[in-house]
């Protein structure tokens, strides 16, 4: 780096302007490195015996700054300022130093003309001396050497700041020759220092927030409060000025040399570019440019790479979703969804995966939750099959947590363990108790039990000796067995907290008999692992542990993918562990629980989230994911009859619409209807409108589409799978709602 | 150019690009004793109509008749098809129709006898059920563990599996035909993204890939007609890559032959089974740049193109035992056969 300046400061220095009193620059600066840095270290020296304010009368005439210090400070500063300097414009180096343009040492040095004022005859004397930054600012100020510097100072400063920027009437560049007027109109500026010295602290604000990023565990608490302050700096700026001229003033004051530079992002009209140019959130395209590239996009560079493939490459977009094997397939490529994507106003910095979700009602209600109210910032960690189902759950939960439907329900041993045997069907049906661990021929044993009901109910009082076995061994006993009742289960179907069985009396089935389940203590549960929520799954199901095992009170379950588990390696031999089976599309699906090697098998998942999108009916008691969504995350929303309403309804700034409709029409393309009032109902989010030769066009992800990838679809297409869906709605609802 | 070259190069693009006649038919509205809405099924010659009521289950309803055939509740959707020639009609449901929503998931599949005599009997759950051979063979996609099932109805029976490929689009709609009893044709999407119609014998168990198209922008329907296999082959609509065509095939030595092109893109949606010597699709009519679709026929073996409807945005059509019905602005409207649905005449008693 210190090379490549060092080339910067000898071109420079060696253009004509850049001479300084009768010595050349240019010797100077053929020094290598170390060379300036040792004369450098001279002049200090020499210069800190003469601090300037010592000298009262100093005129400003009789002091230069001194090449070499000058040397020192143009290979320590960045070098696209260098071009600012004027030689022997001490106003314009002050005002590049105020600016943080470049780096000023400690001791501003000058070579001083000393001259004994009482005698002419005395030949003058070149020292060097020093003035400290302020030091300078008052000497200047009190010599009146820079009339225009106070006010440059204030017209930047953060009250007027805004007023002297809209004065420059920035506006993005639509041909080379703008580009060419906007940079030499900086250039003429006399305040382009402090014009630049905003671009750069907004610029350092952007730096800081990746440096914070990639290094930030590495920085210790006073570098990280540098960092900080910087980016709150940067935020402030960009929010005073606004995204577009925060980011020519950048665009600009780095391509000062090259108006080719700087305008060639300008002219293309992209989302990918216009991204790089500032015009949009670089959120609007984290999700597809991290695929592109690979990396998660945090600045510049990586947004002018993914610009880059992107444009060369607009098949790219295609491709990536290709690999993932995830949703709707084919997508449009990089330009066509560049164009969509300009029209859509809809988030897409969270996980997706549509085909990993079982269903999609729980897709739509965390992209409307996610849009409206940037809820899924609460879960970062949290995969794309996991996001959706817990942002739903926590608001279906919050909702009305008593009537919540989702159990764990597991055997207590420390409850008694009875089980019951009834005999007949609905109301007539009578059971009886029996204890499961009483020996045999005990009154209250299974065995007993079952024989008396047999014989009172369906034996005419005649004795009955019951056989029980498992079904494999049902040939042999229905010809060998000398018992007139038998009683058999299916080992496949049967475990400690449910076994059905048959039973053969007499050779007859007797259907009426059934086999009660344990009684089991069910405790209420939120799918997923969260430390945070008590009634999260992970943390149910260690309450569980520990009161089965009587395990430690700080014992925490851990939820691991099935396949990670092996009790071979230490970090698994001891503790608890909820293994998620590979292929587990639902919320449901029962995963496996391993305390110290052991598995726990002694518990069901009871009960289903089932809510209708939209309210079904007066009657139904359910309330819907609609009503709920509304009520917990305090939502308006707002009928949408016509495009005519659906246009308005984005002019004022209101960000979705959303609703169910027939695939069958949505995307005749990719599904077709093939019998009559055939409607598969997916739900969607519309996130703009588009006209193009004469069409009028919505911009549609389904919840078959990723978030990051929208369609443009004909107004006709939706109009038809709404009132095809409104046909089979038992309430005829017109199923489109704009939420705010 | 001489005027009788200009003629030849403008005879030879009519030819090559299939001139459009347009024989405008308006679309009827479809007459019912039911509530449009309710109804599933009707039969060819409207002695029977299955309908759901809102309530959720599934009636049959002939002259002074009515019968429930499956029970179920207002969040159950049904859809019923089958034709006059098959033994039997085949019923999906769909349970939570109103707050599961995934094309994916699998429905309840079971058969009806189209002669009414009998109850419906569950035979699987998957989608996209489709009978073959007059009803001996019926065959069903299961997602969940990406499998096509095919079952063998007449004695023996036997049920014979085939698995997907991993492919890039997991909601890809798979279809299937049979030629006849010893040959499966399979409609899908290869682990490439490229679709694709593998040919399999199920005697010999062996596959041979029969058509594969050459991008994954471009989608393949296809059916059987009088023991021919016809194309449909297209862009997805959007996707710049424009043209679109009908071909037909000898299923014996595989030379295919084009039957149809046309440089925009149309959305097919062919129907084989309503005229014996036509196939209906809905064809691209772009003028200035807009699309407009609508429903066309190709008349065999002349390949002349009619333009049937003049409505601009038909969405889908579908066969429904000898009817041909198309959607537009959100309503299904008949363009061949009997508008009426309903048959007053009193039944002979046989």
């Amino acid at each position: 780096m210190k090379k490549y300046q060092l080339f910067i400061i000898i071109i420079i220095a060696s253009l004509p302007i850049f001479t300084f009193g009768q010595r050349s620059i240019f010797f100077e600066l053929e020094e290598n490195q170390k060379v300036l840095q040792r004369n450098f270290q001279i002049i200090y020296n020499s210069a800190g015996k003469l601090p300037l304010t010592s000298k009262p009368d100093l005129d400003i005439n009789n002091i230069t700054l001194s090449p070499k210090y000058l040397s020192w400070v143009f290979l320590n500063s960045k070098s696209n300022y260098l071009k600012l300097f004027k030689p022997n414009n001490l106003c314009r180096f002050t005002e590049l130093a105020y600016n943080g343009l470049i780096n000023p040492t400690d001791r501003i040095i000058f070579e001083v003309s000393l001259t004994n004022s009482n005698d002419d005859q005395e030949p003058v004397k070149n020292v060097y001396g020093f003035f400290n930054f302020d030091q300078l600012l008052t000497f200047l100020k009190k010599k009146k050497s820079c009339p225009s510097l106070e006010a440059k100072i204030e017209s930047f400063n953060d009250e007027n700041l805004k007023i002297t920027l809209d004065s420059y009437e920035l506006k993005k560049p639509k041909e080379l020759r703008d580009c060419e007027n906007i940079i030499s109109k900086i250039l003429d500026d006399p305040m382009i220092t402090f014009f630049c010295g905003k671009a750069e602290e907004i610029t350092d604000g952007d730096l800081a927030i990746v440096e914070l990023d990639t290094n930030g565990v590495n920085l210790n608490s006073v570098e990280k409060n540098r960092l900080n302050k910087k980016i709150q700096r940067g935020i402030y700026l960009r929010n005073k000025l606004g995204d577009l001229n925060a980011s020519l003033m950048g665009q600009i004051c780095k391509n000062l040399d090259s108006p080719d530079n700087f305008c060639r992002p300008h002219l293309r009209e992209d989302l990918w570019t216009k991204t790089l140019n500032g015009e949009f959130p670089i959120e609007k395209v984290q999700s597809i440019c991290s695929s592109l590239t690979n990396t998660k996009i945090k600045n510049k560079n990586d947004l002018k790479r993914c610009a880059n493939i992107a444009n060369e490459m607009p098949s790219s977009c295609v491709e990536v979703l290709r690999q993932k094997k995830s949703s709707l397939f084919p997508v449009t490529n990089c330009n066509e969804l560049s164009r969509i994507l300009l029209f859509s106003n809809l988030k897409t910095d969270f996980p997706d995966c549509p085909s990993e979700i079982e269903n999609h009602l729980f897709i739509n209600a965390q992209r409307i939750a996610s849009n409206l109210k940037g809820i899924h910032q609460k879960y970062k960690n949290r995969s794309c099959k996991e996001l959706p189902n817990k942002v739903y759950s926590n608001i279906s939960y919050e909702y009305d947590s008593e009537s919540w439907p989702l159990n764990i329900c597991y055997y207590d041993p420390a409850d008694a363990d009875e089980q019951k045997i009834c005999s007949g069907i609905g109301l007539q049906q009578t059971c009886k108790s029996f204890d499961s661990d009483a020996p045999l021929n005990a009154s209250n044993s299974e065995k007993s039990v079952l024989e008396r009901i047999l014989r009172e109910e369906y034996n005419d009082g005649i004795e009955v000796n019951c056989l029980f076995f498992e079904k494999r061994e049902l040939d042999k006993n229905l010809f060998g067995a000398t018992q007139n009742c038998l009683v058999y289960h299916d080992s496949t179907r049967c475990d400690f907290l449910n076994c059905p069985k048959e039973v053969l009396l007499n050779k007859q089935k007797i259907k009426s008999i059934s086999f009660g389940k344990r009684e089991l203590r069910c405790l209420p549960y939120i799918p997923g692992d969260d430390n945070e929520n008590k009634i999260s799954e992970t943390r149910v199901i260690s309450q569980i542990v520990k009161r089965v095992y009587a395990a430690s009170s700080k014992l925490t379950c851990k939820l691991i993918p099935e396949e990670r588990y092996n009790p071979i390696f230490l970090d698994y031999k001891q503790g608890c562990f909820v293994l998620s089976p590979k292929n587990c599309l639902h919320s449901r699906c029962k995963k496996k629980i391993i305390y110290n090697q052991k598995e726990f098998k002694n518990f069901e998942y009871k009960g289903e989230l089932n809510e209708n999108y939209f309210e079904l009916s007066s009657q139904n008691k359910v309330h819907s994911m609609t009503k709920k969504l509304k009520k917990v995350l305090d939502i308006k929303d707002e009928k949408i009859l016509s495009l005519t309403k659906m246009k308005l309804w984005f002019k004022n700034n209101n960000k979705i619409i959303h609703g169910l409709g027939c695939i069958e029409d949505l995307y005749p393309d990719f599904f077709r209807r093939t019998v009559f009032n055939q409607c598969k109902v997916i739900p969607f989010i519309i996130s703009g409108t588009s006209q193009e030769n004469n069409t009028e066009y919505v911009i549609i992800n389904t919840t078959l589409d990723l978030s990051a990838y929208p369609r443009k679809l004909r107004w006709n297409n939706l109009y038809n799978s709404l009132k095809m869906y409104q046909h089979i709605h038992p309430q005829k609802l017109w199923a489109l709602y704009g939420v705010k | 150019m001489e005027l009788s070259k200009v003629l030849i190069l403008l005879f030879f693009t009519i030819i090559t690009s299939g001139y459009t006649e347009e024989i405008k038919t308006p679309l009827k509205p479809i007459i019912s004793k039911q509530a449009l809405y309710n109804i599933r099924f009707v039969s060819q010659d409207s002695s029977f109509t299955i309908y759901q009521k809102h309530t959720g289950s599934l009636f049959l309803s002939t002259n002074y008749s009515i019968k429930k055939i499956i029970d179920s509740d207002e969040n159950t959707q049904f859809t019923v098809e089958g034709v006059k020639s098959s033994k039997y009609l085949l019923i999906s449901k769909k349970d939570g129709a109103h707050r599961e929503f995934n094309p994916n998931n699998n429905e309840e599949i079971y058969l009806y006898p189209y002669s009414l005599n009998g109850k419906a009997e569950l035979i699987g759950t998957g989608i996209n059920p489709q009978s073959h051979l007059n009803g001996d063979f019926v065959s069903y996609i299961n997602k969940s563990n990406r499998k096509i099932y095919l079952q063998k109805l007449t004695l023996p029976k036997s049920v014979y599996t085939f698995s997907l490929p991993d492919s890039p689009n997991p909601f890809f709609s798979e279809s299937v035909l049979m030629p006849n009893e010893n040959t499966i044709l399979i409609s899908w999407q290869n682990a490439s993204g490229i679709n694709e119609i593998i040919k399999m014998n199920l005697e010999q168990s062996e596959s041979k890939i029969i058509k594969k198209l050459n991008s994954y922008y471009s989608k393949l329907e296809m059916c059987l007609k009088n023991e021919n296999l016809y194309f449909f082959e297209a862009s997805y609509i959007g996707y710049n890559q424009e043209g679109s065509k009908i071909t037909t095939i000898d299923l014996n030595n595989f030379n295919e032959t084009t039957l149809y092109s046309s440089k925009a893109t149309d959305l097919g949606q062919i129907s084989c089974h309503i005229e014996e010597n036509s196939i209906y699709f809905i064809k691209n009519f772009s003028e200035n740049k807009k699309d407009y679709f609508d429903v066309a026929k190709l008349t065999l073996p002349s390949n002349k193109i009619q333009r049937m409807t003049n409505e601009d945005y038909v969405t889908n059509i579908f066969e429904m035992d000898g009817r041909l019905i198309a959607v537009n602005n959100g309503e299904q409207m008949l363009l061949f056969g009997e508008n009426s649905l309903k048959k007053d005449s009193i039944p002979s008693g046989k």
